[in-house]
Order: structure tokens, then C-alpha cells, then sequence
């Protein structure tokens, strides 16, 4: 590397450096906001050809997959009749009481569809939606998929995308509950996978057991689905039981997310 | 006149070039399991190309631009790139002097290597521990990406540069 090289190399990696260092300043924040502005229009581009590719790849390739799939399905469907049958019921009653008690739906969250157009290069850890501040999205927002299963947070905010960390990276944690033992803990992102952390020792998790977010962090609200139970960890070493978590969902399948748009105000 | 409009037709295709490429990896290519870093590819080009400064430029704008997606801190794909860059123009020095085909293929499973150990480094350093070296490693898209790397960097180079190989 001669001497010019050398100091191109030198001043970038500087330049670099600083960027990270003040990774949340305003200059930065414009840089990397203009970037994402200008690159949307060509990703958009991108991502409805490669949801073109993957539709007709699916039609030719997928036919068998796509037919057990259906089986399977229809016999969940039919054990799902039954419990949607005791659901209304307890609706029902769950109603009647509440008026009862003049309690007010405190579920009531605002949603916004976004569509995927971006995605990150490893794996699954954040993605790229077609929502920005004009359209309400803040940092911290959560992403879920339909049927409340927690994707993860808007992490940052263009003006016309957003950037959303999923629940596997390291940084994200969530107070959570099991549904039926309801044994607390904290969901915790390890990069590819998710565990229940900080399960007390004397309690142990049933394997299938849902995993939902419990509130009590006051970032996430309750009732969100994070995963089943996979498989529980109990060591003597340990001071805490931990447990690992199975994501619903691939998200690499889907397309389209929801932001709840109100589940930060109080 | 004529050279300046040169300089503006180049700057403006190098724009729409890195538009182009950063949107296919990010919206085509990152949508798969599997797949490859264009631009680690092309800097590897660049440098064994000897185009320094390219290689350089590309390795800064490439990673801000990948790294609106990114799940690390803005400017860390940019720093990887540039280190990564930094040390492959040292490792061809080495390298190309005596071995060809096999010196390219060495070098683009040695980028893909150090990228995903920079990227595990540097990403641990800022995480305070929290990243596992086996995400970056032991998982079919690494394996399929050194592979698709080095497969694409001996094609480029058969057709592009015949007196390497």
C-alpha cells in the first residue's frame, strides 16, 4: 500500500469510526436518513419482484409441501372449532362481566400495515419497512405479525422507512409470562435463536407452552406472543432455570408487518 | 468541457451503480437463505484488479449503504469493509506474487472468513459480549456464501481478466 493509499485508508477509517461514535447525532441521523430516502424507490422495486419470484417458484416447486401443509391445517382447523366454540362462551361471559363492573377494554391498540422492502444480510435480525415518520412511527414501536406475534421494535425512523430489530437480536429483551403455567421470565434475543431467561428455580416451564410478553417492562404490551416453549434448561449450577423459545413464524415469510401505533402512550 | 462532463457522467454512474447494487442486496439477494455480499465481491475485484482507491471508496460507501438495513450501528459494515479492504491489498501483495488461480480463490474465502470474524469482533465489542461467534459461522448461509463467493469471483476473473487465471 503506497503512501497515498495509505492515507485515503486512514482518513475513511476515521471518518467511519466517528459515525459510529456519534451514531445517534443530528448530522449522522440526517446522513443515514437521506441514504435510506434515496435507496427506497429501487427496494420497493426490488422486493415486489423477488415476491413475484418466490409466488411463482412456490406455484411449481412447493405443490407437495403446500398439500400436506393443507392437511395438516384442516385437522387443526377442525380441533380449533371446538375451542373456538368454549372461547365465545367465556366471551360471552367475560363480557356480561365486565359490564358488570364498568371495566373499559384496555386492548384497543391502533395499527399500521408496512410492507417489507429491505431485509438484513444476517438472517433475520432487523428488516427494512416501507413506514416512516410521516406515517406516525416512532422508535420503540412494536412490530407484530397478524395474530399478535411479536416481529420486534422499530429501532430507527426515516421519513418515509423504518428500520425494525427483530426479537432474536442480542439487544432484545422482553418481560414475558408463560400462558398456561404462568411462570415469569425474561425473552431474551441470542442472534439467531430466543430463550427464556430468569425462570425461579423452584418452577419449570411445560414444553409447548405459550410464551407471552407480560407488560410488566412497561416497552412491550401484554398478551403478545413471542413463541412456545422448545425445550427447559435446569441446571444445578445455575441460579436460574432458563428455557429455549420457538418462533411461530418465520420471518422470513412474510411481506407485510403491523406497527402498533399506540401501545407507548400511557 | 468535454473531459468535465466525464468527470460528471462518472460520478453520476458510480452513484447509480452503488443505488443499484446496495437495493439488489438489500431487497433481492437478502430476501434468500442463502447469498453473497456484492460488495465484497467487488472490492475484492478492485483490489486484485489494483484499483486501490475504488476498492477503498466502495468499501466506506458499499457498507453506509448496506448498513441502512443492517442490525449493527450505522458506519460498522463501513469499518469492516475498510479493514477487510485493508488487509486483502496487503494479502494479494503476498498472495498474487506467486500462486493465481488458487491465490483468488484463497482470497475470496479469506475475505468471506474475515468479514464474518470483523463483523463478529466489532459488532462483540459494541454489544459489551453479547454476540455469539457461532451465529456468524456455523449456519448454512455462511457456508453457502463462501461458496457462491468464491464460485463468483473465479467466474468474473476467467471472463473479465484472463492473463490472472
Amino acid at each position: 500500500m503506497n503512501k497515498s493509499n495509505a492515507a485515503v485508508f486512514f482518513i475513511l477509517f476515521l471518518l467511519s469510526a466517528t459515525v459510529i461514535f456519534f451514531n445517534q447525532s443530528g448530522p449522522v441521523l440526517f446522513f443515514r436518513n437521506y441514504i435510506g430516502e434515496t435507496l427506497r424507490p429501487p427496494e420497493i422495486i426490488f422486493s415486489k419482484a423477488v415476491n413475484g419470484i418466490l409466488f411463482f417458484k412456490s406455484i411449481f416447486f412447493d405443490i407437495k409441501k403446500i398439500k400436506e401443509l393443507n392437511i395438516e391445517l384442516t385437522e387443526e382447523n377442525l380441533e380449533l372449532y371446538g375451542k373456538v366454540a368454549k372461547i365465545s362462551q367465556l366471551e360471552e361471559e367475560n363480557d356480561f362481566l365486565k359490564e358488570k363492573l364498568n371495566l373499559i377494554d384496555k386492548k384497543s391498540w391502533e395499527t399500521s400495515l408496512a410492507y417489507i422492502i429491505g431485509r438484513d444480510f444476517e438472517n433475520n435480525r432487523s428488516f427494512i419497512i416501507d413506514k416512516g415518520s410521516r406515517d406516525g412511527i416512532v422508535v420503540g414501536m412494536p412490530v407484530v405479525l397478524r395474530g399478535e406475534i411479536v416481529v420486534g421494535r422499530i429501532s430507527d425512523v426515516n421519513y418515509s422507512s423504518s428500520k425494525v430489530k427483530t426479537i432474536i437480536d442480542t439487544q432484545s429483551k422482553i418481560a414475558a409470562v408463560t400462558a398456561l403455567s404462568k411462570i415469569s421470565g425474561l425473552a431474551q434475543g441470542l442472534g439467531s435463536d430466543i430463550t427464556l431467561n430468569l425462570i425461579a428455580k423452584n418452577k419449570t416451564p411445560e414444553v409447548g407452552d405459550l410464551v407471552i410478553s407480560s407488560g410488566v417492562d412497561g416497552l412491550w404490551p401484554r398478551g403478545l406472543i413471542i413463541g412456545k416453549i422448545k425445550n427447559v434448561r435446569l441446571e444445578e449450577t445455575t441460579v436460574f432455570n432458563s428455557a429455549d423459545i420457538e418462533l411461530l413464524a418465520d420471518f422470513r415469510d412474510f411481506n407485510s408487518v403491523f406497527v402498533i401505533l399506540n401501545s407507548l402512550t400511557p | 468541457m468535454t473531459q468535465d462532463y466525464k468527470y460528471i457522467f462518472f460520478i453520476l454512474y458510480t452513484g447509480f451503480s452503488l443505488i443499484f447494487l446496495a437495493s439488489f442486496q438489500i431487497a433481492f439477494i437478502n430476501h434468500f437463505s442463502w447469498g453473497f455480499n456484492i460488495f465484497l465481491i467487488l472490492i475484492l475485484f478492485l483490489i486484485l484488479t489494483k484499483n486501490i482507491h475504488s476498492a477503498i471508496f466502495f468499501a466506506l460507501a458499499g457498507g453506509f449503504l448496506i448498513d441502512t438495513v443492517s442490525f449493527s450501528a450505522f458506519g460498522v459494515t463501513s469499518l469492516i469493509l475498510l479493514v477487510l479492504a485493508f488487509f486483502l491489498i496487503i494479502f494479494q501483495k503476498i498472495v498474487l506474487v506467486t500462486v493465481k488461480t488458487e491465490g483468488i480463490l484463497i482470497m475470496g474465502v479469506f475475505a468471506v472468513f474475515f468479514y464474518h470474524f470483523l463483523g463478529w469482533a466489532i459488532n462483540n465489542t459494541l454489544a459489551e459480549g453479547q454476540e455469539k461467534l457461532s451465529f456468524y459461522f456455523s449456519n448454512s448461509a455462511f457456508a453457502a456464501e463462501l461458496l457462491i463467493s468464491a464460485i463468483l469471483i473465479m467466474i468474473i476473473f476467467k471472463y473479465r481478466r484472463p492473463q490472472h487465471v
